[in-house]
């Protein structure tokens, strides 16, 4: 595998690009491994990435029903941030983008981490104040978060309507300006290919049917389309099809998954500096580098597999933003897609052991798990090593449901990207 | 837009005028203090989330008012049956050999 | 500007006087009693409507029934149903001033109203009335002919659907 520097890239143009070689090579299983990870978005791929890398557990592989980056992970609208309310939360997500900030030159993959704010608009005084809650109880865990006036929200994105007619008038936002977006594929071929650089499997086209326990109810492989893979460790990170897994292994799990949709325009010059989120109007939005606006809302209403979701949704979102933003009331929108997302009763993700030995589940993003890749799979990795989890993620235990200790970011925040 | 019909207006409707109510058949048990934890959380949080047949409620805000239940498909998003609150799950073997 | 067009040739959009408005629950069994206090046979299936003089009814649910009547009746009405409920429980609630009636009649009224409603309006018998939506308010829209209809909008919404339908108009008349 090519190591990308300003050197390589030279050499090859030159060479009229003929010479780049294959960046991860497509495994065929072996028969069994140390560690089997199921599904291979951003989190299962840096799950393996950091195994071996900073816990010398090589022999892993990543199973993948499709393709790699194919789920979520390849579908979603890519904001970063982490300002959250609850303390274990904030500690998460800042810890993801400790991690963000370095990835690109820790990869040699450049994943496009790009700074630009995340602007949270307050429409009402309850937003008002429950956004000034955040900021305070941001800034006790050295979280970065600020208010910022109507002014001042208009001065950050001029396209922003701040009139005070307007039908959701502007009442001040809260600005993160850690946080940003990154380009979602390059993330997963990043992982994957540091991965397979370190001695990972990566098998592709291979759905796992079931997972298979021992008489003594330990785990002991995955059924796949490509037949059964041995490994006593099994690590599910699959997810919207998470439940369907698990439940092959005897775990019922508290997720219910819904379809979520995105939509971007036609291509245009610069004009978006940052993103804007709206949780009241269900609406967020942001321009990708190759200047398409990607729009994003909440989930359908409904449990659903489809990954397509319904027009209704995507019809209020967009009224939404030609509200917000009047300014681009006569764009076109290109295209529209879905993925499925698991969610949560509190919204806040599972991330640790299970009742099955050597099983272990990473799951319940719903929509907003793409900020914590890194965050995730680092400590996906670290409670699979060491067959516990770290104190990080140690609060986002498979038992809260059962003691009732809820990480309730429902209740703080009407969506979660 | 999916298309529900609602057993009460006996009409077929835009999925605009209905609210998704979640699962289905989940009684709330008659004596919650006499339950374990494990019994109690799996009342209220663990669901069957299944790729397949799902028996869920609806409710018709926007029209009638009234909640009932319905059997769809989670993969194509295919409603089956609707029927009304408090009928149990119908037999899916029927309905597919009815039609 | 150009004066606002709430009328052209195809539809005209105009905000009825206020009536007598009732909401009414009560048991299917127990119809004939409310019929007799209404002094009008209610209809039995969700969407049927009847009238005599100025005495209107719409079935909305299973269980509920939109009435109407000449304000100066109103008295008479929730009197003749107070004295019902000693046999015949049910709630009857007086919304005459929660909601405000825009009618909206011309060959080109279906038309407007496909902007913000989802039904299936050509299905919608005249006399018939249903709560569905306009634009996310809810509403209950009632057919009084092929060519005319009505809808009764609550108070905090009324700007919102009209300013709606006013546009629309303005649409239709420009022959957008
Ligand atoms: C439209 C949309 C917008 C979003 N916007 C944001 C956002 O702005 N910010 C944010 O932070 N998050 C966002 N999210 C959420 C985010 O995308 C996810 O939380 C995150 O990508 C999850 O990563 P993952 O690696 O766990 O899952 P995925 O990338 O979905 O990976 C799971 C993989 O498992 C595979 N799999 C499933 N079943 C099996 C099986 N039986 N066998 C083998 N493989 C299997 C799937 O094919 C998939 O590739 C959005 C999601 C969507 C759909």
């Amino acid at each position: 595998m090519t190591h990308f520097s300003a050197l390589s890239l030279l050499k090859n143009a030159l060479t009229g690009n003929k010479n780049w070689t294959e960046q991860w090579p497509d495994a065929q299983p072996k028969k069994e491994y140390d560690v089997i990870i199921v599904g291979a978005g951003g989190h299962g791929l840096g799950a393996a990435y950091y195994l071996a890398k900073e816990h010398g557990i090589t022999n892993v592989a990543v199973i993948e029903k499709g393709w790699l980056g194919g789920g979520n992970t390849g579908r979603n609208t890519t904001i970063i941030r982490s300002n959250y309310l609850y303390d274990e939360s904030a500690k998460l997500y800042d810890h993801a983008l400790d991690l963000w900030d370095n990835l690109s030159t820790e990869l040699n993959y450049n994943i496009m981490y790009s700074k630009r704010g995340v602007m949270m608009l307050a429409h009402n005084v309850h937003d008002v104040q429950s956004f000034q809650r955040h900021i305070h109880s941001n800034r006790l865990n050295g979280v970065d978060n600020r208010w910022l006036s109507t002014a001042e929200a208009k001065a950050f994105c001029p396209p922003l309507n701040d009139s005070p007619n307007a039908r959701y008038p502007v009442m001040g936002a809260a600005l993160q300006m850690r946080a940003g977006t990154a380009r979602h594929d390059a993330v997963a071929w990043g992982y994957a290919r540091a991965a397979a650089k370190r001695g990972v499997d990566i098998i592709q086209n291979c759905p796992v049917i079931s997972i298979r326990r021992g008489a003594d109810g330990s785990v002991e492989g995955v059924e796949t389309a490509k037949g059964f893979i041995r490994a006593k460790k099994v690590a599910v990170s699959a997810a919207g099809h998470t439940s369907v897994i698990m439940q092959s292994a005897g775990v019922r799990m508290p997720l219910e998954s819904f379809p979520l949709q995105a939509l971007v325009s036609e291509p245009i010059k610069p004009i978006f500096p940052c993103v804007v989120m709206s949780n009241t109007v269900h609406a967020y939005i942001s321009q990708s580098d190759k200047g398409e606006l990607v729009i994003g809302s909440g989930t359908d209403q409904y449990v659903s597999y489809s990954q397509r979701g319904g027009l209704p949704l995507i019809e209020h979102t967009v009224a939404a933003i030609c509200e917000v933003f009047p300014i681009f009331n006569r764009m076109r929108m290109l295209r529209k897609w879905g993925g499925i997302v698991d969610v949560t009763p509190d919204r806040s993700a599972i991330l640790g052991k299970t009742p099955v030995k050597g099983l272990y589940v990473n799951c319940g993003w719903g929509t907003g798990g793409f900020k914590a890749t890194p965050g995730a799979a680092h400590l996906l990795a670290w409670t699979v090593a060491n067959d516990e989890p770290h104190k990080l993620n140690a609060p986002f235990t498979l038992e809260r449901f059962t003691t009732g200790r809820l990480i309730d970011e429902a209740a703080a925040a009407a969506v979660a990207h | 837009m999916l298309l529900i019909h609602c057993p009460y207006c006996d009409d077929t409707l835009p999925e605009l005028e209905f609210a998704y109510a979640g699962e289905a058949h989940i009684a709330r048990p008659a004596d919650p203090s006499k339950l374990t934890d494990e019994e109690w959380r799996d009342f209220l949080f663990i669901r069957s989330n299944p790729r397949g047949l799902h028996a869920e409620r609806w409710r018709h805000i926007n029209g009638c008012g009234r909640f009932f239940n319905a059997l769809r498909d989670t993969v194509s998003d295919r409603f089956l049956t609707t029927y009304k609150a408090g009928q149990p799950r119908p037999d899916v073997t029927k309905l597919e050999a009815a039609e | 500007m150009n004066a606002p067009v709430k009328s052209f040739d195809g539809i005209t959009v105009s905000v009825q006087p206020p009536v007598a408005r009732l909401n009414l629950r009560i048991a299917p069994a127990d119809l004939a009693a409310a019929s007799a206090a209404f002094g009008l046979p209610l209809p039995g299936k969700i969407g049927q409507g009847a009238a005599k003089g100025d005495h209107a009814a719409w079935c909305l649910g299973p269980d509920e029934w939109l009435l109407h009547a000449a304000e100066a009746d109103q008295a008479a009405i929730t009197a003749a149903f107070a004295k019902a409920r000693a046999t015949t429980p049910h709630s009857l609630t007086v919304i005459s001033d929660r909601e405000i009636t825009i009618a909206i009649v011309g060959p080109r009224a279906q038309e407007l109203l496909s902007v913000g409603c989802p039904l299936d309006l050509a299905r919608m018998a005249p006399g018939t009335a249903k709560r569905t939506l306009f634009d996310s308010a809810q509403v209950v829209l009632i057919r009084d002919a092929d060519d005319g209809f009505r809808i009764e909008v609550w108070r905090s919404f009324f700007p919102h659907v009209s300013e709606l339908l006013d546009i629309a108009t303005r649409e239709l008349a420009a022959g957008l």
